[in-house]
């Protein structure tokens, strides 16, 4: 299982390294910002300006993650590589297994270096305002699970020669759910329903690509 | 079922509407090199990619190593080798990253085997797949198929662009691996003479029908081409079961027949030819006769 998985971070690359630039970027950036400029001059303003860009990113992510899924497919389509793997001591189960170990990976990374960076900068910088823990969980919670949706509806528009064409159902398909999201709030039910669309969408992206002529 | 290393039975596909196989049944014994046969387009890819699972069957059942095609494991799948044609692997990848990824999947892998075929082939492992000639991957392909040392190999059209060294060497380990104790090999070829080789068994499909499926040997002895030189005119048709090809021209018949035997030699001698001398048919000669008539006789 592990040669698979490794095959599929390094088909990862270049995405994984704009994220991970862009990401790095915003990170050294706050690190820079926040204790330079803004909190001495305004020192309750921190905690906002963390935030504020942490939905910013957190509804960003999700069209990464939605990059992420359609490019392994799209490659894989036309490089022909399920086609080569699946003749080796593999199964079709197993390539699946290991594209979405790497995928997810991919953007779980990114969310997890953020929020290690925020926690360390909420609890460095910004010590005048309390730190809700909790709406920072919820917050990190809806940004993995709109991304995991973002990733099977990546997954399913990408098996195809196009690319064009994956990109517009990425588009059409997000946007309305990140709407969603944002007018019921961070919560149960938007958890529910983000659930609902990243498990229908994996799964039906497993269903085709168990069955589909490779 | 449990001695053959390939089997298939009732294999149906369509595509768009259009039937590509109709009815195929086939059985390649444990120990085996079969040979199977067909023109362009005729569903030999096809029947190999149904039998590996990268495609579903319209209708009918499929085995490899005793294995339905469906229920094929990991394990299993490292029983079998594949040599595509085009042998096109993992374009982008350089050749020992690509040997890395193979070795790493395999079950079994005859490190010092390798390194002698990559030895022998001179194959520059730091070098891009897309960057070789399609000679040298098809030798990369073969070399790693060999290294796992399958006990069934299927391949398709395997020496197709290789130079005529190449394709010997080719054929040579071809046949080194059918040495081992029960190891099995299906072919494709459209080079005929590879086939005559090194084939046991041949099938030859056509029209979406396997309309061969015998031993290379018997299907020589069965099929038989004729030169029957007649007093007067040659008869426009024969009371001849089993005509695969009838060319009358003057005094003349050419005739091609399957299965041919005393009685039908009784049956010729009523027209009281002049002379009747058999012609010699190579593989490739009951390949022709046996691809462009239609309908095909289904005795042979």
């Amino acid at each position: 299982m592990w040669p698979l998985i490794r095959r599929e971070f390094e088909a990862l690359y270049a995405p994984i390294l704009i994220i991970a630039a862009i990401t790095g970027g915003y990170i050294i950036w706050s690190f820079y910002w926040l204790p330079v400029y803004l909190v001495p001059r305004s020192p309750c303003l921190g905690f906002p300006y963390i935030i504020s860009q942490l939905k910013f990113i957190c509804f960003i992510i999700p069209f990464f993650s939605a990059a992420v899924g359609a490019q392994q497919m799209t490659t894989d389509r036309n490089g022909g590589i399920s086609t080569y793997l699946s003749t080796l001591a593999t199964s079709r189960n197993r390539i699946f297994t290991a594209r979405l170990i790497a995928g997810i990976a991919s953007f779980v990374f990114v969310l997890a270096a953020l929020a290690l960076a925020d926690a360390m900068l909420i609890n460095r910088y910004c010590s005048l305002v309390p730190m809700d823990t909790n709406f920072l969980v919820r917050l990190f919670a809806t940004a993995f699970l709109i991304s995991l949706a973002g990733y099977g509806i990546g997954l399913l528009a990408g098996w195809r020669t196009s690319k064009v064409f994956p990109l517009l159902i990425v588009i059409i398909l997000l946007i309305p759910l990140l709407l969603i999201v944002s007018i019921k709030g961070l919560g149960g039910h938007s958890y529910l329903l983000l659930l609902i669309v990243a498990l229908a969408a994996l799964l039906r992206a497993w269903q085709r690509y168990r069955t589909v002529s490779l | 079922m449990n001695n053959a290393a390939v089997e298939i039975e009732n294999l149906v596909k369509y595509y768009e509407g259009r039937c590509v196989l109709d009815g195929i049944n086939l059985k390649v014994p444990s120990g085996c090199i079969y040979g199977l046969l067909g023109r362009n387009g005729v569903g030999k890819t096809t029947i190999i990619r149904i039998l590996l699972g990268l495609e579903s069957a319209s209708r009918g059942r499929t085995s490899l190593l005793g294995v339905e095609t469906a229920r094929l494991t990991a394990r299993d799948r490292g029983r079998i080798g594949y040599v595509a044609e085009g042998h096109h692997l993992i374009q982008h990848y350089r050749l020992a990253r690509l040997v890395e990824l193979y070795q790493g999947l395999a079950i079994n892998w005859n490190e010092q085997f390798f390194a002698e075929l990559i030895a022998r082939f001179r194959l520059p492992m730091d070098r891009k797949i897309k960057q070789l000639s399609n000679g040298m991957r098809a030798q990369l392909n073969l070399s790693l198929t060999m290294a796992i040392d399958p006990q069934l190999l299927i391949l398709d059209d395997p020496t197709l662009g290789l130079d005529t060294i190449s394709r010997r060497q080719f054929l040579e380990l071809a046949i080194d691996l059918i040495q081992r104790d029960g190891r099995s090999i299906l072919f494709c070829s459209h080079i005929l003479s590879d086939v005559e080789r090194i084939a046991d068994r041949v099938g030859i499909l056509a029209a979406g029908k396997l309309v061969v499926d015998c031993q290379l040997e018997e299907l020589k002895n069965r099929v038989r081409k004729l030169r029957v030189i007649f007093a007067d005119a040659a008869p426009a048709k024969l009371p001849l079961t089993e005509i695969i090809s009838c060319q009358a021209s003057g005094r003349e018949l050419v005739l091609t027949v399957a299965n041919w035997n005393e009685h039908k030699q009784a049956m010729l001698n009523t027209f009281q030819p002049q002379s009747c001398n058999e012609i010699p048919m190579s593989l490739e000669d009951i390949f022709i006769e046996c691809t462009q008539t239609q309908p095909l006789p289904s005795a042979v």
